[in-house]
């Protein structure tokens, strides 16, 4: 019998590749939608060994980290996305955080930052006649650095 | 004593995922709302989702897809299944619906008709069956025909017409009497 490492790997069919699921689209929306608030993007999807950063932008004199997190309408009736980030999570998100300032200081320090911010973006997705909507909901300063 | 309980559903369906929830109380929690997932109404149980949120400690949502259902077997994605979502939670004991223990760390008790006896593994229950009912909606507007909103998946006489009529979707589960019969013939090369 497999171990549940191994067959925790989530399978993806073709026609879902990883730069059309609705994960990433989701992305992209939030994105755009930070942008259309005067957001700077600093980085998309900023990756180390230990994991990945969505967002991480200057809200004026503020580094924003950003979590995105994209769930169906349908389902976000009675599960928000916003419960998907949890105390595991958090933890990740702020060694990640960590991690991301010493590696890119020197890009960082260009943007003069005075503080530091975690935000959650819950994208609400539906889907009609084959296309794909986004609504984004912006949950600032979600839990303290 | 935090007191963990594991349930799934959809090892019945010929399309859509098993999905499994675990739900955590302080020993001693008692709520006479909740029970049997399958013996309460929709509407019933997208109420109690609330009042188990509300109530819980922690709990957890895993789906396994068919891809792995078809690697496996449903028996064996339903018990990954589970395993996932008591790993994503802390409790002292495990109450697991069933008669089949799963690949855990955390000491275990299997019950056999758990979801009426218990209320860890009826929440649970709930749980799973409303992301399940949710996700089955959002999977319908991307494959429809099937009625996959109405039935969730299950082998009902206008379910089975429709697998017959059209093929399977991506999402059927190609391992299952019912759908394997109508899978378009592959030639070889």
């Amino acid at each position: 019998m497999l171990t549940l490492e191994e067959s925790g790997n989530t399978c993806r069919s073709e026609s879902q590749s990883k730069a059309l699921s609705p994960g990433r689209l989701g992305e992209e929306a939030a994105t755009n939608y930070l942008k259309q608030y005067g957001y700077t993007i600093v980085f998309n999807n900023w990756r180390c060994q230990e994991g990945e950063l969505d967002i991480v932008a200057m809200d004026r004199k503020t580094l924003v980290i950003v979590e995105v997190k994209t769930r169906a309408a349908e389902i976000a009736k009675s599960f928000s996305p916003f419960e998907a980030v949890d105390s595991k999570k958090v933890a990740k998100l702020k060694r990640l955080a960590n991690r991301l300032i010493f590696i890119e200081r020197m890009k960082i320090k260009s943007h003069h930052p005075q503080r530091i911010r975690f935000d959650v973006i819950g994208v609400l997705y539906s889907e009609a006649g084959g296309a794909l909507s986004f609504a984004c909901h912006h949950l600032r300063e979600a839990f303290d650095y | 004593m935090l007191i963990a309980g594991v349930d799934e559903v959809g090892r019945g369906p010929l399309a859509g995922p098993v999905t499994a929830a675990c739900v955590v109380f302080e020993s001693g929690y008692t709520n006479p709302n909740i029970g049997d997932s399958k013996k309460l109404s929709a509407k019933k149980r997208e109420l109690l989702v609330e009042v188990i949120k509300k109530d819980a400690i922690a709990w957890s949502i895993v789906s396994v897809g068919h891809h792995r259902i078809k690697r496996h077997n449903i028996r064996e994605a339903s018990r990954i299944a589970m395993a996932l979502a008591v790993k994503r939670i802390k409790a002292d004991l495990v109450l697991v619906d069933g008669n089949v223990p799963i690949d855990i760390s955390i000491p275990q008790e299997t019950i056999i008709g758990g979801d009426a006896l218990r209320v860890e593994i009826g929440a649970a229950s709930i749980l799973a069956k409303v992301w399940r009912d949710h996700l089955m909606n959002v999977l319908d507007k991307k494959y429809p025909g099937y009625g996959l909103a109405k039935h969730a998946g299950y082998p009902t006489e206008s379910h089975r017409e429709a697998v017959k009529n059209y093929g399977p979707s991506k999402i059927h589960r190609v391992d299952f009497r019912g759908v394997r019969e109508y899978l378009p013939i592959r030639i070889a090369v």
